[in-house]
Order: C-alpha cells, then sequence, then structure tokens
C-alpha cells in the first residue's frame, strides 16, 4: 500500500509539476465547454420556437427536457473529446521511464510491478476526474438557470469516468510496449478508436455477428448511461475492458523481464 | 540445399494463406482459387515445418518461448473469462431508469407480455438507414425483457427482396413475426408494439357465434339474402365461425365465444335465451345485433339496459345522395359518422342501408355506460313512425315521428360487472374487462347483395374488431420526458460562454505557467 501512495504520489508530482496536465484540462474543459455553450443556446431557442408555435397554433407546448434534448448530447461530445485526449495522459507512464532508463531502478526497486501499473493508472484516473469536475461547472450553469434531472446528470457522469478508465487502462498498456511517446498515444488512440467504432459495422454484416461487434464497441454501451438509464452489464463490461487493459499491461511489464529487453 | 530456402516457403506459405482468405472475404464461399491458395499455404508451411524442424525444437524449448506462451496462454484464459461474465451479465443485468419520467421504462403490461412470451418473436423495422434510433431504442429496452424477442432493422432500398418478401410499402413499417403470424404497424409507439406482439402470439382461434332459430340471416346462404360473403370475410381474420341454438343446453354462452352475432332475427327471444345472453354480457360478453324494423320487441329491451333505444320507425331518406345509386327513399345512405375507433378512416365514405330503423342513445344513460351513435343518415330523412301498409300516407308528421339525422349504428361499452377468468383467456390478464355492445337498425347492408357495395363491408368489420379484438389489447400512456425546459437571457448566456469557455481553461493554462516557471527557476 505504501508503495503503491509513493508511485501514485510521483506520478501526479510529474503530472501537476509539467505543463501538460494544464494543457490538457485547460484544452479538454474549453473545447467540452465550447460545444456544451453551444447545444445549450440552440436548446434555449428551440424552447422559444416551440413556445411561439404553440401560441400561434393554440395548443400546448410539447414537453421539452434539458436532459434528453441538451446535456445527452453533450455527454456523448464529451466521451469522444476524452478518446482523443486521454491518451496523451498515459502516453508517457512507461515510455519516459524507458526512455530515461528510470525503468531500471522501478524494476528493481521494492515495488511490485501491480503497484506500480496501479499507482501509475489511479494517477492518470484522478487526473481525468479533474477534467470531469472541471466539466462539472457547466452543469452547474444549468441547475442555476432550469431545473434538469439529477439522476440522469450522475449516471452520465459515472459512464464517462468507466469509459475513460477503459482508454486510460489500454493507454497504460501501450505505453509499456515502446519507449517513445508519440507511437504510444497514437496506437492507443487508434485502437481504443477501433473499439470505438466497431459497432459501426454491424449494419453491414450479419445480424448475429453485428450483435457481436456491438457488444464490444465502447461507445454502445456509454448510451445508456447517458440516457439516464443504468444496466449493471454496462459496467461489468467496461470494468473487464478496464481489466483486460491492466492485465495486458502487467503481462508486458512481466515479460521485458525474460525478453530481455 | 532446400533448407536455404526455407524461411523463403515459409514466407511464401503464410503469403498463399493471407491471399486465399482475402479471395474469400471478397466471394464469401469456398471456390477453386480459394482452395488452391488454402492448401499450397498449408504445404509450403508443413514444408517450413519439416525443413527447420530442429531450429524450430530449440526455439520453442527456449526460456522465452516458455514464458511467451505461458504469457499468451494466460491473456486468453482471462479473455475467455471476461467473455463469459459477459455473456452472464448481459444475460441478467439489472437495470435501473434514473430519469424522472421513467420515460426508458417499459410499462407493466408490456413487461409482463414480454416475460409471457411462449414463442420467438421477430420484429424487423423497415426504415431508411439511420432513421430507426427511436425504435431502435424502443427495441433495446423490450429484448431486455424477454430473450425470445429478437429484431433488425432493412433499408428497403438496400435490400429490395427482404421489403417485397414482406410487402413493404412505406418507409417506417415495422413487421412483428412470430411462427407463420405477421403483423405490420406504421407507428413507433410501446402501445402499438405491444399489441403487435400480442396479436401475433395469441394461440387459438377467436369465436364467432351467429345464433339461430330465431329466422336470422345465415352465414352458409349464398344467395343475395345470406351473409356468406361476411363469412368470407371473417374467416379472413382468422376468426373461427359457428352456428349456436341458445335454447339447447349448455345454460350459458360457451366461454370461448369471442362475439355473439344477432342477424335479422324474427321471432321473440325465449325468456331462458335472454337471460343467457344477459349472463354473458355481464360478465364482460360482446354482442353484435342487427335489427331490421318490426323485428320483435326483446331485443330492443335487451338493448335498452345498455343505454341503447331501438326505435320502432324506419327511416325515410328524402337526401340526393341515394337517388345516384338508384336507392329509394327506404333506402338510406350513410356519410356522417361519429368520431370512434370503428369509423376511423371512414371519412367520405359511403354505406348503404335497406328498409332501416333508427337506433339511438337513450335520453337517461346511467354514468357508467359509453353510449355513441356511429353512423348517421343526412338532415332530410325522418323516422316514419307509420306502418307500411297498403295505402298509408307516408310523410314527415311533426311530433309523431323523429326528425333526422338518425342514427343507424349505436354501440355502447360498459366495465363488466364480474369479468371471469375465461375472458382472461384472451386478455393475458391485462386491463379491465368491457362489456361491448353493438346495434345496426338494419340487416340488410351485410348480407350478400349488399356487403361489397361502398363501405358496407368494412364498416361491419369494423363494427367486428371492435367488439371481438381490441378489448384484449392493452392501451399504454406514451410516456413524455418531463418538461423541464430552460431560458437564458442574453446576460446569463455570456456569462456561461465567459467562465466556462474562456476564464476556466485560461486560469488552467495560467496555473501551468506559473508552476512551470516557477520550477525552471
Amino acid at each position: 500500500m505504501r508503495n503503491f501512495a509513493a508511485i501514485l504520489h510521483r506520478e501526479l508530482k510529474s503530472y501537476f509539476t509539467s505543463p501538460v496536465a494544464y494543457v490538457v484540462i485547460g484544452l479538454f474543459i474549453a473545447l467540452s465547454g465550447l460545444f456544451f455553450y453551444l447545444i445549450v443556446s440552440n436548446f434555449v431557442q428551440l424552447c422559444l420556437r416551440y413556445d411561439m408555435q404553440a401560441q400561434y397554433y393554440r395548443m400546448a407546448p410539447p414537453n421539452l427536457n434539458v436532459n434528453l434534448m441538451a446535456i445527452r448530447p453533450i455527454l456523448h461530445n464529451m466521451s469522444l473529446f476524452a478518446l482523443f485526449f486521454l491518451p496523451l495522459v498515459t502516453m508517457r507512464l512507461y515510455s519516459e521511464e524507458k526512455r530515461t532508463g528510470t525503468i531500471e531502478l522501478l524494476m528493481t526497486s521494492p515495488v511490485t510491478n501491480t503497484q506500480a501499473i496501479l499507482g501509475k493508472f489511479t494517477a492518470a484516473a484522478l487526473l481525468y476526474l479533474v477534467m470531469l469536475a472541471g466539466t462539472a461547472l457547466f452543469v452547474l450553469f444549468l441547475f442555476l438557470y432550469g431545473k434538469p434531472e439529477v439522476g440522469s446528470v450522475l449516471t452520465g457522469y459515472l459512464g464517462l469516468f468507466l469509459l475513460g478508465l477503459s482508454y486510460l487502462s489500454f493507454g497504460l498498456f501501450f505505453s509499456t510496449l515502446t519507449d517513445n511517446q508519440i507511437i504510444a498515444a497514437v496506437s492507443s488512440f487508434v485502437f481504443i478508436l477501433f473499439f470505438w467504432a466497431i459497432g459501426w459495422v454491424s449494419g453491414f454484416v450479419s445480424p448475429n455477428l453485428g450483435e457481436l461487434l456491438t457488444n464490444f464497441s465502447l461507445i454502445e454501451h456509454f448510451d445508456d448511461f447517458a440516457k439516464g438509464v443504468l444496466d449493471t452489464k454496462h459496467i461489468v463490461f467496461y470494468l473487464s475492458f478496464i481489466f483486460m487493459g491492466l492485465f495486458l499491461s502487467y503481462v508486458s511489464i512481466e515479460s521485458s523481464r525474460w525478453r530481455g529487453r | 540445399m532446400m533448407k536455404k530456402y526455407a524461411s523463403l516457403i515459409g514466407l511464401l506459405g503464410l503469403l498463399s494463406i493471407f491471399i486465399g482468405l482475402v479471395v474469400y472475404s471478397i466471394y464469401t464461399k469456398i471456390n477453386i482459387a480459394v482452395g488452391v491458395l488454402l492448401g499450397l499455404g498449408l504445404v509450403l508451411l508443413i514444408a517450413f515445418v519439416i525443413l527447420r524442424f530442429e531450429a524450430i525444437k530449440t526455439g520453442l524449448s527456449s526460456r522465452s518461448a516458455k514464458f511467451g506462451s505461458n504469457a499468451a496462454m494466460m491473456i486468453l484464459l482471462l479473455l475467455g473469462i471476461l467473455v463469459v461474465i459477459n455473456i452472464f451479465a448481459n444475460r441478467f443485468s439489472y437495470r435501473y431508469d434514473a430519469t424522472a419520467a421513467k420515460v426508458f421504462s417499459l410499462s407493466e403490461q408490456t413487461r409482463k407480455v414480454l416475460k409471457n412470451l411462449k414463442a420467438d418473436v421477430k420484429v424487423i423495422g423497415f426504415f431508411k438507414s439511420g432513421e430507426e434510433k427511436q425504435l431502435s431504442e424502443l427495441l433495446t429496452e423490450y429484448s431486455h425483457f424477454s430473450q425470445r424477442l429478437s429484431y433488425e432493422f432493412i433499408d428497403p432500398d438496400k435490400k429490395p427482396v427482404e421489403a417485397k418478401r414482406y410487402g413493404i410499402k412505406t418507409y417506417n413499417t415495422i413487421v412483428v413475426e412470430c411462427r407463420d403470424k405477421q403483423e405490420k404497424i406504421n407507428t413507433v409507439s410501446e402501445q402499438e408494439l405491444t399489441n403487435a406482439i400480442i396479436k401475433v402470439t395469441r394461440e387459438g382461434v377467436k369465436k364467432i357465434y351467429f345464433t339461430t332459430g330465431h329466422g336470422e340471416k345465415d352465414y352458409e346462404n349464398t344467395q343475395q339474402d345470406g351473409l356468406s360473403k361476411a363469412k368470407a370475410a371473417i374467416d379472413e381474420l382468422n376468426y373461427q365461425v359457428e352456428k349456436i341454438l341458445l335454447i339447447q343446453p349448455p345454460d350459458s354462452i360457451p366461454s370461448d365465444c369471442a362475439l355473439l352475432i344477432i342477424a335479422g332475427p324474427k321471432t321473440d327471444l325465449l325468456p331462458p335465451e335472454r337471460s343467457k345472453i344477459e349472463a354473458y354480457l355481464k360478465r364482460g360478453g360482446k354482442l353484435l345485433m342487427m335489427l331490421d324494423p318490426e323485428s320483435p320487441s326483446s331485443y330492443g329491451e335487451l338493448a335498452a339496459q345498455y343505454g341503447i333505444r331501438v326505435d320502432n320507425n324506419f327511416i325515410v331518406e328524402l337526401s340526393p345522395v341515394g337517388q345516384l345509386f338508384g336507392a329509394g327513399p327506404i333506402m338510406p345512405i350513410v356519410t356522417n359518422y361519429e368520431k370512434h375507433t370503428i369509423s376511423e378512416g371512414f371519412q367520405g365514405m359511403m354505406t348503404l342501408f335497406s328498409e332501416a330503423r333508427s337506433v339511438s342513445r337513450k335520453d337517461d344513460v346511467s354514468g357508467d355506460v359509453t353510449v355513441t351513435e356511429i353512423a348517421k343518415t343526412s338532415s332530410s330523412s325522418w323516422g316514419e313512425t307509420t306502418p307500411l301498409r297498403m295505402g298509408a300516407q307516408v310523410g314527415y308528421n311533426p311530433g309523431v315521428d323523429q326528425m333526422g339525422p338518425l342514427s343507424i349504428l349505436t354501440v355502447a361499452e360498459k366495465a363488466a360487472e364480474k369479468p371471469t377468468a375465461v375472458n382472461d383467456q384472451y386478455n393475458l390478464g391485462l386491463g379491465e374487462v368491457k362489456t361491448r355492445l353493438a346495434v345496426f337498425g338494419d340487416s340488410d347492408f351485410a348480407m350478400n347483395g349488399y356487403f361489397n357495395f361502398q363501405a358496407n363491408g368494412n364498416l361491419f368489420m369494423n363494427v367486428l374488431n371492435w367488439l371481438a379484438e381490441e378489448e384484449d389489447l392493452v392501451s399504454i400512456r406514451p410516456r413524455d420526458p418531463e418538461n423541464r425546459r430552460l431560458s437564458l437571457t442574453a446576460q446569463q448566456s455570456k456569462l456561461m460562454l465567459w467562465v466556462g469557455v474562456i476564464l476556466l481553461p485560461l486560469a488552467c493554462f495560467g496555473t501551468g505557467v506559473y508552476v512551470y516557471t516557477k520550477r525552471r527557476k
């Protein structure tokens, strides 16, 4: 536990003493914020337009729900932005150690590989939490000016968090494979993108295969969270995905002992 | 000598297999080229293994190969375990709808229907690609409650053969299929979808009984005054038609009776017959009566219990519309229909009656009965009360005769007093059982001579369907998301833009620069 805490501390420190964390967090918030602003403005205009139409035709105005019509698409957008940003968070975790040679120190220290991996992963997860917390400010705006539903906002953020952890665990794995940060970031980005989009082909293959592929798709599992439905199967899927990424990282690190590299 | 080229042979083998697979993926069937490529590849690979046997052997027994295969095994094992866990999680997942209005939760009725599915049901949505989102979302919820429900989407433009096979003529058609039964719907709603599922999964055939013994019209009669055309139409909808002689035992109307039809009786009901029908109605029975003018009074008394008055008259129609078809003044033509499930889509349709009496809503209808006058004659008609006899003067007598428009079809609906488990056979235990009664002031309109005239047959079948079928289908209130609007003033909007999009990220970058420069020093 102490070793884990030491690694976590070291990683967090290296995040926040370099400009990387600030740039990633700042850009993520700015991008999310921009889309947030645009979608919410659109929604506000839509409300106005429907109200005017209803008045004109002397009908009851339709129900418009800010959660479903504004927050849900925003959450989807953020899940995409995270896809671009999170490989930047994980790319240096092992690559840097490999490049500078500190990996030797780590391997010979009393810290086990599991502790090291979990420590690094948790540090990245905490950074991601900060990113999400930054965007929560926008939602706070909505609560100030309207009455969104709390329940579906919370499930949406839970989904975003789990989805992000999935990105991070494989980002970590790809950074164990190479000493080049760029390669680590790009390969994890491509890999995650592949698992993101794999459900899209479902329309072009047989229904059974399509369903199977959809089940492997990262984003398909996210939709329920975004619309405000909590389903244990999606949580299990993300946890499996995360676990798989961490396990592969572990195997990859262990293997460097006998691969002689 | 050969050993020199071993690597090349191995490489060629792999290449051959790869090309073979590519060809296979293009043609999706094993043809000669694929067979040759794969076979050749296999032979080359085997040759490679034989040539390099020693080297492979030492390689596999090396330390790193051992660890490597060990690691690969572990990864595969974990992958297998995770897949199994996920399959179980998919099967036994718990779902919680966190939205305030439970927008994504299905109604109790739908869940019940889905959990009770005993046969596989397939839903096929014929949608233009990209327009199926709403249905897909709904079906996701459906498939959660039953393993027996599967669904797929077909773009009719991309797969015209499939579309033709199902007889699809418009976009956004949903086909619900179970065994050999099919049901098509055109709106995406939980109610429609659930009802379609109920219809296709319903086992057995509903029975419609025609009473006999009182001079009623006969469905076996193929003459002008028979009902054989009506019967053919009924058969088409998978109802089973039978005759029933009420005076015979058993003491009650059979429990499988979905609808009782009394078509143009000439003599009065006997007291035991009448009490049989009354008991049947009380427990949620459905009755269709077609009563010509001057038919016996006991039927009218029966209808009166449900708020329908059968008037003792015959309708004289002077509207010129009927004359176009050579219909005399005693053949009223109906073009006015009250809004009702029965008359949906009937606007502008004509129905022709011959020697009809009016059937109207009683003035003192008790609150729990809903009576609706469906089909009405024109305002230039009246109910002639003077009996039609030789030499009798026909004309409108104010005070005695009733001025039009007059109703020729009137229906009543009431919650059953003592619904029995019998009705549950069709009800799936959903919703309340309702007694339904429809009374026509005429029986001729449905006979062979008139059945295909204009909308006569449609009206008859609509009434029949309303009586016999709809009641076991569920009605589900659509769930709208809660109304949670947002209105922002220009200032609030700008504040949001400044704080969220500009100031907050800038603060973030600023901190970064501060920390970085401080560390540099």
